[in-house]
């Protein structure tokens, strides 16, 4: 068995700390855990991504038309990293769009996100949108969106991690006094997939 | 990220996810390294940065650890040096260029070689996602003699580490671990080992014997010789080590021969296609492993070998001289023979590809769909909002109009400044070239314009010292625009002589006393967040013969809002009054100034707004603006709107 999730955004969106999570809920299960991620160059701003591998895996890095979730924090990053999610993949957009100064300064208008959700769909026909940011901001907090999106991940059926390891690995990663905001955030998340994925 | 007392705890047997230069920071411990000397770059900056972070803990735990952030590569080996000269483990870490920098005590010093062992570990950065080149350190291994290791993943990185202290020991000679990118910024599940306290033997200096540590040319003729006998010596020890090992496979068509993180892309090329051939994998490099290669090629001497490794051709080079040495009669199938590129790092399909072109079989990876380019709009890494470089470029910009001036920058997060609308750079070579470069164009004949270099606060430490002096001395006519934001950002916010995060060893140095100090006579300092002064300030500098340094100060804004949070001030477009003069989208560029999707000017132009998710309130854009329309407001209200 082998099992890879992509993870693309934007630097700041705090895709590493999905990544970490991920890592541990998958070793906490037993699973053999190889990934890789973008470090470096850009703090805030730039085209990050991760990717997270477990079971008879080897590399480190997915490659092309293998990944079983895409699960992008922002839509056209998702886009730039389509190439990377199977046939009959998933992939898990936030629909919040972030631009950035090259857009701003070339272009008026950020890309339709129904465009950009047809595009996606040439990869593959199971596309997910989640607003994450606007559920994360209904907290209080907009930068949990990250943990919004993982837990609509949660909810992808045939994800070999159980919500417990899941939770638990959330558990780790938090401090206590931010823990609740962030496993509030983790049951959204879950439950918007829920119910508009079944 | 881990936690320190779960990377550090005194266990074994337990298992972690950990970052590959966590574990390796692990490994440090585990081998019982008494100094860490190093100077950050990427993707080597987090083995040095764990233990930093992890000093209190250790010390706690009666672990003594001495961690240095030192000025630059050289001075960290040489520092590294003295530990292991009485009798100490000792560890440099640096990316492949800093070995550029420390090439010089390096070359001499596996000559003379150590007492206590010393491991430098060299970080390389394979399609040069944060470099400015992409090197093979394997190279210095036939240049230098040093032996070295190359890990597949931060596992046996880990493993390995120990046991090049064990050879270091053994032969008296430094030894480098060779990582790269894939295995440094790596996670995987990592198997803790037990920790080893430091033992702090006597004084030895009766062992530092001058007349093999003063390389003056008779002792340096001895040291030739002696290092040639080590490698031999090693060479002999080599034809045991489970390092380089045979992992059997049942078609033996083909044989292949790789070594680092190549040998998981071959493997799971293997995996996906259900192939089964003998790989002899390398993972002590060097000394060149001949009898386990001759072993191999002679076992498999009816096989095509096959020989896949990522960055240059060293090993090809290597296994092919040997077959021409020992007659073998095959083919042997390498980048020569265009098995895969010879640049950028290997992937899955590159592997998969390059297999099945010379293996001649017919399953190819997937095919990728064509690309939706046109809704795509690339994403550089950009200077943060609010980072302190944009508004010195933004004052730069306005004393001296970027048509009529040559910029000669540097390397650190100010680099990104070279973009589109800022533009505040021409060239960029290495760690320090602001200062020689700027010098050297002063002095080119038909120069019209004046020259600016731009250098940050920990590069200036590094290598813009004496490029600085130089400048004074040939009567250089440059300003140098020091752009101090107290960190060593771009890597993760290291400390260096000038910040006042520096651990606190001894007052902070300053720059400007510096410049003093090599004779320059004009120096100023300016607040990079007050553009207004900036520009008076670099207007006249620029004007004063001879060399002028002027430096910026603004602290990281990521470092500073880390420590006291955002102030409550924010800033706010006034968009009924906004006219759509553009200046605070061209002149800046920063990111979190957008297009409004609700708001037009009266004729209909779109409106920018901030983004107040991602502003940093430094105010810059008020500044910047000729309308005065961008004004300070309670975030709280604001953020009510």
């Amino acid at each position: 068995m082998e099992y890879q999730i992509f993870l693309a955004g934007v630097g700041g969106q705090g895709i590493l700390s999905v990544t970490d999570i991920l890592c541990k809920a998958a070793v906490d299960m037993g699973f053999k855990v190889h990934g890789s991620e973008t470090h470096g160059m850009s703090q805030r701003g730039g085209s990050v991504f991760s990717n997270v591998r477990f079971g008879d895996v080897f590399s480190p890095l997915i490659m092309e038309r293998d990944s079983d979730v895409l699960l992008s924090f922002e839509p056209t990053e998702a886009l730039r990293y389509a190439q990377f999610v199977k046939s009959n993949g998933i992939c898990l957009i936030n629909i919040h769009p972030i631009p950035s100064p090259s857009f701003t300064l070339t272009k008026s208008s950020y890309p339709e996100i129904e465009s950009i959700i047809s595009a996606l769909k040439t990869y593959t026909p199971n596309v997910v949108s989640v607003d994450a940011t606007k559920l994360a901001s209904d907290l209080g907090m907009p930068i949990v969106q990250n943990i919004v999106m993982l837990g609509a991940l949660s909810a992808v059926l045939g994800l070999p991690l159980s919500i417990d390891a899941l939770k638990a690995a959330l558990k780790k990663q938090f401090r206590a006094k931010h823990y609740n905001l962030n496993l509030q955030a983790f049951e959204i998340g879950h439950q918007t997939y829920q119910k508009n994925n079944h | 990220m881990a936690r320190i007392e779960d990377i550090f705890e005194n266990v074994s047997d337990k298992t972690l996810v950990l970052l590959g230069n966590e574990a390796i920071a692990r490994g440090i411990i585990e081998a019982g390294v008494a100094g860490v000397f190093t100077y950050p770059g990427t993707p080597s900056s987090e083995i040095p940065s764990t233990l930093y972070a992890a000093q209190s803990f250790l010390k706690e735990m009666g672990y003594d650890l001495y961690l240095e952030w030192s000025t630059n590569e050289a001075v960290a080996l040489e520092g590294a040096y003295g530990f292991s000269l009485l009798g100490h483990r000792a560890i440099f870490v640096c990316k492949h260029v800093g070995l550029n920098v420390a090439a010089d005590p390096f070359m001499t010093l596996v000559n003379a070689g150590v007492i206590g062992g010393l491991v430098l570990i060299v970080a390389e950065d394979p399609h040069m996602h944060s470099s400015q080149n992409e090197q093979d350190s394997r190279w210095y291994t036939k240049i230098s003699n040093a032996p070295m290791f190359e890990p597949s993943d931060a596992r046996e990185a880990k493993a390995m580490l120990k046991d090049a202290f064990r050879i270091s020991e053994k032969y008296q000679v430094p030894v480098i671990l060779r990582t790269v990118t894939r295995i440094s910024h790596s996670r995987a599940d990592i198997l803790l080992d037990p920790i080893t306290f430091p033992e702090f033997r006597q004084a030895i200096s009766l062992e530092i014997d001058p007349r093999r540590f003063v390389c003056v040319p008779s002792n340096a003729r001895q040291n030739k010789q002696r290092i040639l006998r080590i490698i031999n010596d090693i060479s002999n020890y080599l034809a045991g080590t489970p390092w380089n090992r045979v992992d059997e496979g049942t078609d033996e068509t083909f044989a292949f021969i790789t070594c680092g993180s190549t040998y998981n892309y071959l493997n799971e090329v293997f995996h996906k296609l259900e192939l089964s051939h003998p790989i002899l994998k390398i993972g002590l490099s060097h000394p060149f492993p001949r009898s386990q290669v001759t072993q191999f090629l002679r076992k498999y001497s009816s096989s095509t070998i096959i020989i896949v490794e990522e960055a240059d051709d060293v090993l090809e080079t290597f296994v092919k001289k040997l077959a021409f040495e020992i007659g073998f009669q095959k083919k042997i199938i390498g980048r020569g023979e265009g098995i895969t590129p010879s640049y950028g790092e290997l992937t899955i399909r590159k592997v998969w590809n390059g297999l099945a072109k010379v293996m001649d079989f017919d399953s190819q990876p997937p095919e990728i769909p064509q690309d939706q380019s046109d809704l795509i709009f690339s994403r550089p890494p950009v200077l943060c909002p609010g980072c302190p470089h944009r508004a010195t470029f933004y004052a730069l910009n306005k004393a001296i109009p970027r048509r009529h001036r040559i910029v000669s920058t540097d390397i650190g997060c100010y680099t990104l400044g070279v973009a589109p609308p800022l533009s505040a750079g021409h060239v960029t070579i290495c760690m320090g070239s602001s200062l020689g470069i700027g010098s050297g164009l002063t002095h080119s004949p038909g120069l019209k314009d004046p020259v600016v270099s731009i250098i940050g606060d920990s590069t200036f430490w590094h290598t813009g010292l004496p490029g600085l002096a130089n400048a004074v001395y040939n009567k250089s006519n440059l300003l140098l625009l020091v752009v101090d934001n107290s960190a060593t950002a771009m890597t993760g916010f290291q400390p260096n002589p000038s910040s006042f995060t520096s651990h606190s060893l001894v007052e902070p140095l300053t720059i400007e006393d510096a410049a003093q100090g090599v004779g320059v006579k004009y120096v100023a300092a300016i607040d990079a967040y007050n553009p207004k002064e900036s520009i008076k300030v670099i207007k006249e500098a620029i004007k004063h013969e001879g060399v002028s340094v002027v430096v910026s100060k603004g602290e990281c804004i990521i470092q500073s809002t880390r420590r006291e949070g955002l102030p409550e001030t924010t800033y706010y477009i006034e968009a009924d009054r906004c006219v759509g003069c553009y200046a605070c989208v061209n002149m800046i560029a920063c990111p979190a100034i957008i297009w409004s999707d609700r708001s037009t000017t009266e004729e209909g132009k779109p409106i920018p707004m901030i983004d107040q998710s991602l502003c940093t309130r430094c105010g810059l854009c008020a500044a910047v603006c000729p309308y005065h329309v961008i004004v300070p407001r309670s975030a709280d209200e604001v953020l009510g709107d």
